[in-house]
């Protein structure tokens, strides 16, 4: 190539360049005069050419909003506020998704639809007050992701209620194989779960990541069966960091994947269960202990493998159990320790060799009362 | 000195040796047939030779435990059971004055042994006490004594609004007392309070505390110039205040407080608050942090879910930085004019800087 051809190619190579890496960058709101502006998220999201990047300033935007190409929605701070919050539209929510299982209706505050690429959201509430969804059968769920990936970072969702189908986060996996990660998000006000993830598929077609959540509930009672975190099948989740407030049902229930270093706060029924994610160095407190139901333990334990090792279980009371092994479990139980409670292990099938360390402890292998061992 | 006068001295030495050493080990109960039995914990305690163990099995023991010398008391387990509950006698509890006008009706005390005092693997229930005020209800009770309380179950000290789990006193011996990996719960005052004049240094780490008591505190350090305290890893889960400290110095980190209207109140300069998680504060006036110094480093914090995430006071400043605070309604509060630390917001809605001095 001659020196002229060379420089010509170089120009036209330095002229292309910023198009080829140039970031689409929308507003939403007015706080950013600068940037091409819209009054709504979903007319931001929606542009043509389609943004890489959409701010939203702070405010309060009533729509539900549907992603369907890879992009970063963020709240943004302005002057003495940080963050924006989707609300629910005037007259409601109306369904925007079918579940893979049932076929049930979903009507999710933000959708994010089979995108090719990652969607990430930052620094948003979704605040499900006033969804006017009614029927049992019909899901109000904060952000669900359906066979896409991304990141969720910094979000709050609450009050997916009203029905007893409110979802926080839904995470749906798909021929995608997606990968999808919420961390350090506060989700509160849902009346069903906090967090969701599954496929309709007999292996994993999901990763989901779960880390440094936190959840709440504000249904208190065992008739609301909460729970705080539930994945699979169809799923491979990392659960680890999450602090899961007193007040739920289930804790955390998790069929693939590990739970690690979560702490589990007063969950009633059942602080982790596993019917196969390995479940280790965990905080467990009075979790298990309810009275009614000698079934409740904080952990319960349905695999032959699956790690359950290094967890910490405190209870306090006359009811409960710390390891309920389903009459399933065995060695791949060992190194927990137990501190307080009425029972320390259930249901443990004869010839078990579980090593833990146990304190103050009624009873160390307790009555089989539930399912007892063959 | 001869081959043999050598050999007489060594000999004489290694006769000496096991004497000095020996363990005095008793048990309370029949499952250790082996050792010296008695039927109550301070029948054992009480015994000549002084014991240096006592190892208890598992049972339930109605008895007001003094303990003036150095030993550890232990819960043994037996059989299919790991318990041993010490509750409250027939008789009830007698007090005692710690010298700062205060009448504590304790279920074990130590009482300024020369040595240390560990006390391991017992449950302390003060179910169906009849402490009447002004008498504290207590469960452990240090005062001028070292030791270590480890996997301790202190439950139900309640009933008359000064109920309390434990209670920790210096004194003259500058006694250093750990607390670890414990659970407090259903007091109805404070899960773990120090109030000494004299000198103390304490840990306070990995227990976990919960009470049913909404105007209960956690970790209470009420009062000690001479206090030094190292509170960490703890997870506290009820009450009003998570964490009170009026007093000493030292630090407040690693712990995750949850569900209080106010998760930790610093009211003092030399006691720095870092690296805490604090979550979900109740009330419309819940607070994460309320930061009454302006010098005491209040950083690292992650505060989640709270009305007003770190109250000022209209004194701190700057030594409140690099905090995250998420979903609150207004994030700082009380703030005096001047300069604010760096610190990370998500999700706050009222306002960043709310002023209120």
């Amino acid at each position: 190539m001659s020196r002229i051809k060379s420089l010509l190619f170089l120009l036209a190579l330095a002229t292309h360049l910023p198009l080829l890496s140039a970031t689409v960058t929308y507003a939403v709101g007015t706080c950013k005069p600068r940037l091409p502006s819209f009054p709504t998220i979903s007319a931001a999201v929606a542009a043509t050419p389609s943004p890489n990047v959409v701010e939203v300033c702070p405010g309060t935007y009533p729509e539900q909003v549907v992603i369907t190409t890879p992009m970063t929605v963020e709240g943004i701070s302005e002057g003495n506020l940080t963050g924006a919050t989707i609300a629910v539209p005037p007259g409601g929510l109306v369904d925007n998704w079918n579940d893979d299982f049932s076929s049930e209706p979903v009507a999710a505050q933000v959708l994010v639809n089979n995108a090719s690429g990652e969607v990430n959201l930052s620094n948003l509430t979704v605040d499900g007050t006033g969804n006017n969804v009614t029927g049992f059968f019909n899901w109000v769920v904060g952000v669900f992701y359906a066979n896409s990936s991304g990141t969720m970072n910094h979000l709050t969702t609450q009050n997916q209620s009203g029905n007893g189908t409110g979802i926080g986060v839904w995470l749906e996996g798909g021929n995608a194989t997606p990968s999808v990660t919420l961390e350090d998000s506060n989700l509160q006000g849902f009346d069903n779960t906090g967090i969701e993830a599954e496929t309709n598929s007999s292996s994993s077609e999901l990763t989901a990541t779960l880390k440094g959540n936190f959840l709440k509930a504000s249904f208190p009672g065992f008739g609301a069966a909460l729970k705080g975190i539930e994945t699979g099948p169809g799923a491979t989740a990392s659960i680890t960091g999450n602090l899961i407030a007193p007040g739920f049902v289930w804790g955390i229930g998790s069929s693939a994947g590990s739970v690690s270093k979560n702490t589990v706060a007063g969950a009633q029924f059942r602080g982790i269960s596993t019917t196969g994610a390995s479940v280790t160095s965990n905080t467990i407190y009075n979790s298990g202990i309810l009275d009614a139901q000698p079934a409740s333990t904080a952990i319960w334990v349905d695999s032959t493998a699956a790690p359950v090792t290094g967890n910490t279980i405190t209870q306090s009371g006359s009811y409960g159990n710390a390891i309920d092994f389903d009459c399933t479990a065995g060695n791949n139980v060992h190194s927990n320790t137990i501190l307080g409670a009425a029972n320390a292990l259930l249901n443990v099938p004869t010839g078990t060799v579980t090593p833990n360390t146990y304190y103050t402890v009624g009873t160390l292998r307790g009555s089989e009362t539930i399912d007892e061992c063959p | 000195m001869s081959p043999i006068k050598s050999l007489l001295f060594v000999l004489a030495l290694a006769a000496q040796v096991p004497l000095a050493s020996a363990t005095v080990t008793y048990a309370v109960g029949t499952c250790q047939p082996k050792l010296t039995s008695f039927t109550t914990i301070m029948g054992a305690l009480g015994a000549t030779p002084s014991p240096n163990v006592v190892k208890v099995c598992p049972g339930t023991y109605p008895e007001q435990v003094i303990i003036t010398h150095a030993v550890t008391l232990e819960g043994v387990s037996a059989g299919n059971s790991d318990q041993v509950v010490i509750a409250v006698p027939p008789g009830g509890l007698t007090g005692f004055n710690d010298g700062l006008d205060d009448l504590l009706s304790a279920q074990v005390s130590v009482i300024q042994p020369l040595g240390e005092v560990n006390l391991i693997n017992l449950t302390v229930d003060g179910t169906g006490n009849t402490v009447a005020s002004p008498n504290f209800m207590v469960g452990v009770l240090y005062f001028n004594a070292p030791g270590t309380v480890n996997h301790l179950n202190i439950v139900n000290q309640n009933g008359n609004g000064r109920g309390t789990g434990v209670w920790l006193a210096g004194g003259n011996f500058n006694p250093s007392v750990t607390v670890e990996d414990s659970n407090l719960q259903n007091f109805d005052f404070v899960g773990i309070t120090v109030k000494t004049d004299p000198q103390l240094n304490m840990t306070i780490k990995g227990n976990n505390l919960a009470s049913s008591f909404t105007n209960s505190d956690g970790i209470n350090l009420a009062f000690g110039i001479q206090l030094t305290a190292s509170i960490s890893d703890n997870l506290i889960t009820a009450g009003y205040e998570g964490v009170s400290i009026n007093d000493g110095q030292g630090s407040v980190s690693n712990n995750k407080i949850v569900g209080t209207p106010v998760g930790i109140d610093l009211e003092t300069d030399t006691v720095s608050v870092t690296s805490n998680t604090i979550y979900n504060t109740l009330g419309e006036y819940g607070i994460g942090i309320i930061a009454n110094s302006s010098v005491a480093p209040v950083t690292g914090n992650t505060v989640a879910q709270s009305p007003i995430g770190i109250y000022f006071d209209c004194n701190a400043g700057t030594n409140v930085h690099s905090n995250t605070i998420l979903d609150a309604a207004i994030a700082l509060y009380g703030v005096p004019s001047g300069t604010i630390g760096i610190n990370t917001y998500y999700n706050v809605g009222g306002a960043i800087n709310g002023g209120g001095c």
